[in-house]
């Protein structure tokens, strides 16, 4: 309160101050209201955005959450100054919200400081900031579900930024990127491959060599000698920056390898594609931070996946079990073509099973080392896993599902003594097939082949081209039809480009296929011979019915051009699904009941709603105290016998009218114009309805004879917009407060009435009666026994306008009326006769 | 013939998205590429009608990308896809020779209906130029050959190769029509 005394040491008068000061807080008021109008506007913006009509890309999520961000803060900032520090648990409560939303979109959370290496019994999903989605869920499985799993430890983030921060990683790299002019393709991939350099001949700190091999011992002590499998376990996999699928994974490395393969993994993050993207995103420590998972080799007899919802035909409702002898990679990597089992939800029996031959397997031989051994021709058409493993699996996949809830993509591999362990689970993307797509005559079309399955549906078409490895990706045509004999990583590359995908062999369960499924490319496997399909033919691919036809068939494509519209499955809608959770559902409803508080504020759009609220209601009980000390300057000239004194707040002196008495016709509030508008319409009422006119008579003939004797003073703040009115009649005080701008969401009209005079019961009617009448004009009451507070927000102008018209004229009609209001029925009939009068 | 489309921007995401309605709403084919640095070699091989680009990108950015289609003399139109922050960039594009562009975030429809007139803008350009050509003949006996045989071609696209019905409704007879568009009598 400096400022007053300061103030009044310059000489200014009390009132002056005090007429500044209203001025003051309703101009941040004002202020208040407009942010929270552009809030609004925004979070129905994304809420647009999320629908599916539009594109957008990430800078627009990164940039509105900023604005909103910006702006909440802002409005929180109005609040405190609005209603003092009372409110300042808002500014945590904001940026309690604001880091969840980062964590969102950056991934940004700095990483945790933690043990260098953790045994996995240690861990659970809670911990995949620290060690990796992928270490986290296996640890959840095997520690929260009991389900099977390896042994085994993870090296942390943590260890990862020891390492970064030992070699100064990351001044290194900012600044070779920094330098060096990237002008085409070639330079991009010689700075990646330096980078990679950089990256792998840079020490691993001794502190985490011993870390690693002290855990290797325990694991070692734990199992016995053993060879372990490394894996990479990347940080916020789930955020949009991850390049999933794309990262290293060592099996059987050997005890002295360790150190050496890890920092592998971790060079393996910088491909080319990551620099790129560093290029245009200035991707932080976190974002780039791996774990790797350190996990005991299982001498795998058979691996594989288990969709617990097909990709496909999710329709169909089954658990898919595709398997392989050997180790999973075969299948992975999509060489082999599995084994596949539908099995129920239901009861677990299997529905189906297609037993495939398998010529290979990869395997860990009597040295310990990976080879490809091949099958016995006799032993091919064996099935890979047995009827009951295939059970097991099955119930295993469904304890997985129904603990997270939605359909998961599920590894496991079954040693030599028949023992399942479960290696990793994620969330399982689904594509959703149209039946109808099925029914299209194609006889008059010329077959090339059939294939066996589906990976991706649709249908696509253009020219043949053959690809075997990674070294002929670089001139597929645009457009092309890519037939390959089996998914290679590389293939990845060429997704961008190419209409159609045909695999000799692999099936729904590769990275490949995964990828395929993303991009959505018509995708089909399993062609035993593609001698036919001659290099730079132009064919068409029907990935629905498994067909190859020559040329191209535009009323298939028409045909079979996918219906499903949605976006819903595409990364960037599912994260601004994520990120709208903690913007805009409204959980703060009741502004009357106690949990209508800060602390309940689960979304900004909570934070928003309660700030507007509460600023309503400081700002009124500002205008009602201050309003009494204040000299107020303008009368209005009325022949309504109530003297009514204005203060404007919105214009400084020079603005304001010179004369003390204003006309009605002069004033320029639009609230008011529209309220009295309403009073004059009824005019000062007669009193016909009055119980005991006799009573009433004296004292309104007295009120008429001398301007407002019994009506004490009463106020109105105003602004061109805005309207604050306590009328004092009689007996009563009523306020309405009004805010009418050209933006709905800005506006607002509350009427507070606090009954005097009458009995408790004859009030009680009176609120009743006018509660009533509001609702049917659209308030919503908020009050409670005889004290009537309703609030109509969020309306058009126009219709504002038209509210405090029949607001005016219900005042009128309703003055002093408790004295009449004797019993129910009476109370009634006048309710009947005000809705009918105010044409409601 | 096949319309081609080449969407560049650096967010693999938009690709996505475009290539989604591209190949959900239209005939259009479209290749996407998010590392600008490709385009060249991109272009190199294949030509298109249209390429929409993202403004801002490292490498090449948009304007390079309209830059290296000026310098080869390409005939692919550009738009540019830019935030709304960098939109004076953008009208500064369109001085530059850029098609047309579009603030993201945008409506489906409103990229295909931009696509869709710089297809016909490209529809233009390319019988504007046959008429061209067939103008700059000289002697004036040549252009007419020229003439006869556009509107030969025209008149077998609309018949579908019918001959009998070409000649009954052109007047031309039918061995003339043979001769002019070099097919088997």
């Amino acid at each position: 309160m400096s400022w007053f005394s300061e103030i009044f040491k310059r000489g200014e008068k009390a009132e002056d101050v005090i007429l500044r000061s209203i001025q003051t807080k309703f101009s941040i008021f004002v202020s208040l209201l407009d942010r929270n109008n552009e809030m609004l506007q925004l979070i129905s913006d994304m809420e647009e955005k999320s629908q599916g009509e539009y594109l957008f890309d990430i800078n627009y999520i990164r940039t509105s959450i900023d604005k909103l961000s910006e702006g909440v803060k802002e409005i929180v900032g109005f609040m405190i100054a609005l209603g003092g520090e009372k409110y300042s648990a808002l500014k945590e409560r904001r940026l309690q919200i604001m880091r969840e939303l980062e964590n969102i979109i950056h991934g940004d959370r700095p990483i945790p400081e933690d043990d260098y290496t953790i045994p996995l019994e240690k861990l659970n999903r809670e911990n995949h900031p620290s060690v990796g989605s992928k270490n986290a869920q296996l640890a959840e499985m095997r520690n929260r579900l009991s389900l099977p799993a390896p042994e085994g430890f993870a090296i942390s983030a943590y260890a990862y930024k020891r390492f970064v921060d030992h070699n100064q990683l990351q001044t290194k790299i900012d600044e070779l990127i920094k330098s060096i002019d990237i002008k085409n393709y070639e330079d991009l991939q010689r700075v990646s491959s330096e980078i990679w350099q950089i990256v792998n001949s840079s020490p691993v700190p001794d502190d985490l060599c011993q870390s690693i091999q002290n855990s290797y011992n325990q694991l070692k002590e734990c199992i016995g000698d053993c060879r372990i499998a490394l894996r990479s376990s990347a940080i916020g996999e789930d955020t949009i920056f991850s390049f999933a699928g794309q990262y290293a994974t060592f099996l059987n490395v050997k005890s002295d390898e360790i150190i050496d393969k890890y920092r592998e993994v971790i060079a393996g993050k910088f491909t080319p594609q990551a620099i790129y993207y560093f290029l245009s995103h200035a991707l932080t420590e976190s974002e780039l931070a791996m774990s790797v998972g350190c996990v005991s080799m299982v001498d795998a007899v058979a691996s594989g996946v288990i969709y617990t919802l097909c990709p496909v035909m999710p329709e169909e409702n089954s658990i898919v079990i595709n398997s392989v002898c050997g180790l999973g990679r075969y299948l992975v990597d999509g060489v082999v073509t599995p084994d596949t089992f539908r099995m129920s939800k239901e009861d677990f029996s299997i529905k189906s099973k297609m037993i495939v031959a398998k010529g290979k397997k990869l395997v860990i031989d009597e040295q310990g080392e990976l080879t490809e051994e091949k099958i016995p021709k006799a032993e091919r058409r064996n099935p890979s896993i047995t009827e009951e493993q295939a059970v097991q699996l099955a119930k295993y996949a469904a304890k997985i599902e129904e603990h997270y809830g939605t359909p998961q993509d599920i590894e496991w591999s079954i040693d030599r003594d028949g023992r399942i362990f479960m290696l990793q689970t994620r969330p399982l993307r689904i594509i959703k097939s149209d039946e109808k797509m099925k029914q299209i005559d194609t006889s008059g079309l010329e077959l090339i082949t059939n294939a066996e399955s589906t990976v991706c549906p649709g249908v696509g078409c253009g020219p043949v081209c053959h690809v075997s490895s990674s070294n002929n990706l670089r001139n597929i045509p645009n457009g092309a039809v890519l037939v390959a004999p089996h998914p290679f990583p590389g293939l990845v590359t060429a997704m961008g480009k190419i209409s159609a995908l045909i695999l000799g062999v692999g099936g729904i369960a590769s990275h490949t296929a995964a990828i395929a499924r993303e991009y959505r490319i018509p995708s089909i496997v399993g062609i035993e011979d593609d001698s036919e399909l001659i290099e730079g033919m132009e064919v068409t691919v029907d990935a629905v019915n498994l067909a190859v036809y020559r040329g191209v068939q535009e009323e298939l494509i028409a045909a079979l051009r996918e219906s499903d519209e949605s976006f819903y499955d595409m990364a960037i809608f599912a994260l601004l699904e994520r990120v709208l959770k903690w913007i805009s559902p409204l959980t703060l409803i009741d502004s009357t009941s106690d949990e209508f508080s800060i602390e309940n504020s689960k979304t900004l759009h909570d934070i928003i709603r309660y700030c507007h609220q509460k600023a309503m209601e400081e700002m009124f009980s500002e205008a009602t105290t201050l309003k009494q000390k204040a000299k107020y300057r303008y009368l209005l000239k009325t022949d309504i016998p109530l003297i009514i004194r204005m203060l404007y707040v919105d214009r400084g002196k020079s603005e304001l009218p010179k004369d003390k008495w204003i006309k009605e016709e002069a004033i320029d509030s639009i609230p008011m114009v529209s309220f009295w508008r309403g009073v004059k319409q009824e005019g000062w009422p007669t009193y016909g309805h009055i119980a005991n006119p006799k009573k009433f008579r004296g004292m309104v003939a007295a009120g008429q004879s001398k301007r407002g004797q019994y009506s004490e003073e009463s106020f109105a703040i105003l602004s061109r917009e805005y309207m604050n009115l306590s009328l004092r009649m009689g007996y009563h005080f009523m306020t309405i407060e009004a805010m009418c701008s050209p933006q709905a969401p800005k506006n607002y009209v509350r009427m507070q009435f606090k009954a005097g005079g009458a009995a408790f019961d004859r009030r009680k009617r009176r609120i009743h009666l006018l509660e009533t009448i509001l609702e049917k004009i659209g308030f919503v009451n908020e009050g409670k026994e005889d004290f009537l507070n309703s609030v109509l927000s969020y309306q058009a102008p126009e219709k504002i306008t038209e509210k405090l018209y029949l607001l005016g004229r219900l005042t009128m009609l309703t003055k002093q009326l408790d004295m009449a209001l004797s019993n129910d029925p009476i109370a009634q009939w006048y309710i009947d006769e005000f809705s009918q009068k105010l044409n409601l | 013939m096949s319309r081609k489309i080449l969407a560049v921007d650096d967010e693999p995401h938009m690709l996505k998205l475009l290539d989604r309605i591209i190949t959900e709403k239209t005939d259009y084919q479209i290749v996407t590429t998010n590392n600008s640095l490709e385009v060249p070699q991109i272009l190199e091989s294949d030509e298109f009608d249209v390429i929409i680009s993202d403004l801002k990108m490292p490498g090449m950015d948009g304007m390079d990308i309209l830059k290296y289609l000026e310098d080869n003399d390409r005939k692919e139109k550009v738009i540019i896809m830019t935030a709304f922050a960098s939109l004076d960039t953008a009208l500064d594009a369109l001085s530059m020779g850029v098609f047309d562009y579009i603030t993201k975030p945008f409506k489906k429809e409103q990229i295909i209906a931009t696509i869709d007139k710089a297809m016909l803008w490209q529809q233009f350009r390319r019988e504007s130029q046959t008429f061209q050509n067939i103008l700059s003949q000289e002697p004036f006996t040549k252009a007419l050959e020229f003439f006869k045989r556009e509107y030969v071609l025209r008149l077998a696209l609309r018949y579908n190769f019918n001959f009998t019905r070409m000649s009954e409704f052109s007047g031309i007879p039918e061995e003339e029509l043979k001769s002019i568009l070099g097919a088997p009598n």
